[in-house]
């Protein structure tokens, strides 16, 4: 169950590949990747799908041609982030995404991942502020609801007073 | 979870009717004849707290109450006419400068009361041994229906909707029910919810409550209980 969460939030994060364009719906906010690198949109579609290792590789690849944008850099980046979050590797998806942030601290997805991330370490003040951050700058997104609930469940302890009324 | 006994003050300002449910619609076609004599539980009051009194409704149109106390009940005491209209019944009470409003659709009789300055809700249980208006008992001391007060056996602590955790929704409910002299509950009406969520965990943790059983007069009691449920931050 939390394994099919796991893969299930980490693909939903995944920043998309250019075929996004093409779509009439850019409300959530999603990164472009352009298709000058193949590479990169390739490692995204493969994360997409869950093939973690694949696209990990894919887009480390991408990421060592030359003459990305910072706008792509961080794109992958942020999506090397939800792959190792998937993985269950939170403290290297960690580092991805702060490298992500580095380099654009407009990129939702990259806020979401980290948090997402720190949820997987327990570290949930960490993950609320990063929670925060993405939804400021997204706040429709469907998988910023989804971990503000698993935050919530994680970090809220319930209290029921019950009285008579006799 | 921590279970509070005190009485609950004037926090009930409240009480405009839960919406109806499909089941509720479905009996909106029932209207409850008023006429008889009520055991009823009044509260929402700072100053008074939670009150047992008997409601005695004739044809005439007029209504008595008298009060229950630990050491007995009082007198009748005459109260304003009742109405009805549109299956709201209304009458006030002078001395407590209270107004009461009940929907006759509803299954047992209760409803709510205002005041100047607070709100509240009433409810009742029907007293079996006098149901017709034809025999009414007027002659009969109200000590005749003297009932000690409910003691609980069983109260049991609702599930905090996961959901509701998960959007880390906080809230109230007030179920008022009768209660059997089995100590069984039955008849769960919800007249307060902040939302939804907390319906289904509320009436099921109610169900699962119960009093303990008593003899004599073998009439059924009301009583309320409210819900609140809250979230706090573990880190």
């Amino acid at each position: 169950m939390r394994l099919a969460l796991l893969s299930g939030l980490a693909m939903l994060s995944v920043v998309s590949a250019g075929w996004a364009e093409e779509h009439d719906a850019p409300a959530d906010n999603r990164t472009v990747i352009g298709v000058e690198n193949e590479l990169l949109a390739r490692g995204a579609e493969a994360i997409r799908a869950g093939l973690y290792d694949e696209g990990i590789l894919l887009t480390k690849r991408g990421l060592e041609r030359p003459g990305n944008s910072d706008q792509n850099r961080a794109a992958a980046l942020s999506n090397l982030c939800a792959a190792y979050a998937g993985k269950n590797l939170p403290d290297t998806a960690i580092i991805h995404c702060t490298q992500s942030l580095a380099i654009n601290d407009q990129n939702w997805q990259a806020f979401s991942n980290r948090s997402y991330a720190y949820w997987i370490k327990g570290m949930y003040a960490q993950a609320q502020s990063d929670l925060e951050a993405a939804a400021a700058l997204s706040p429709n997104a469907r998988q910023v609801a989804q971990i503000r609930g698993m935050i919530n469940e994680a970090g809220l302890r319930p209290r029921i007073t019950m009285e008579d009324l006799q | 979870m921590r279970v509070r006994s005190r009485r609950l003050a004037g926090s009930l300002i409240l009480l405009a009717a839960a919406p109806l449910t499909a089941l509720e619609a479905a009996k909106s076609d029932h209207e409850l004849d008023p006429l008889g004599i009520w055991a009823c539980l009044a509260y929402g009051d700072p100053v008074f707290g939670d009150e047992h009194m008997l409601l005695r409704f004739v044809t005439a149109g007029r209504v008595d109450l008298a009060r229950q106390t630990a050491s007995g009940v009082g007198d009748w005491t005459g109260l304003s006419d009742w109405t009805v209209e549109k299956r709201r019944l209304t009458f006030s009470d002078a001395r407590r400068g209270r107004r009461y409003a009940a929907d006759l659709r509803r299954s047992t009789l209760g409803g709510t009361w205002t005041a100047a300055a607070v709100n509240g809700g009433w409810w009742c249980a029907r007293r079996a041994d006098a149901i017709a208006a034809e025999s009414l008992p007027l002659r009969r001391s109200p000590a005749e229906f003297y009932v000690p007060p409910l003691v609980l056996n069983v109260m049991a602590t609702p599930r905090y909707p996961r959901q509701a955790i998960r959007e880390a929704k906080e809230g109230r409910a007030v179920v008022c029910f009768i209660v059997e002299p089995s100590g069984a509950v039955r008849d769960p009406e919800v007249i307060e919810i902040s939302d939804e969520i907390f319906r289904n965990s509320t009436v099921v943790a109610l169900l699962r409550s119960s009093y303990r059983p008593w003899e004599g007069g073998a009439a059924p009691r009301p009583g309320c209980r409210s819900f609140v449920y809250e979230l706090e931050a573990a880190f």
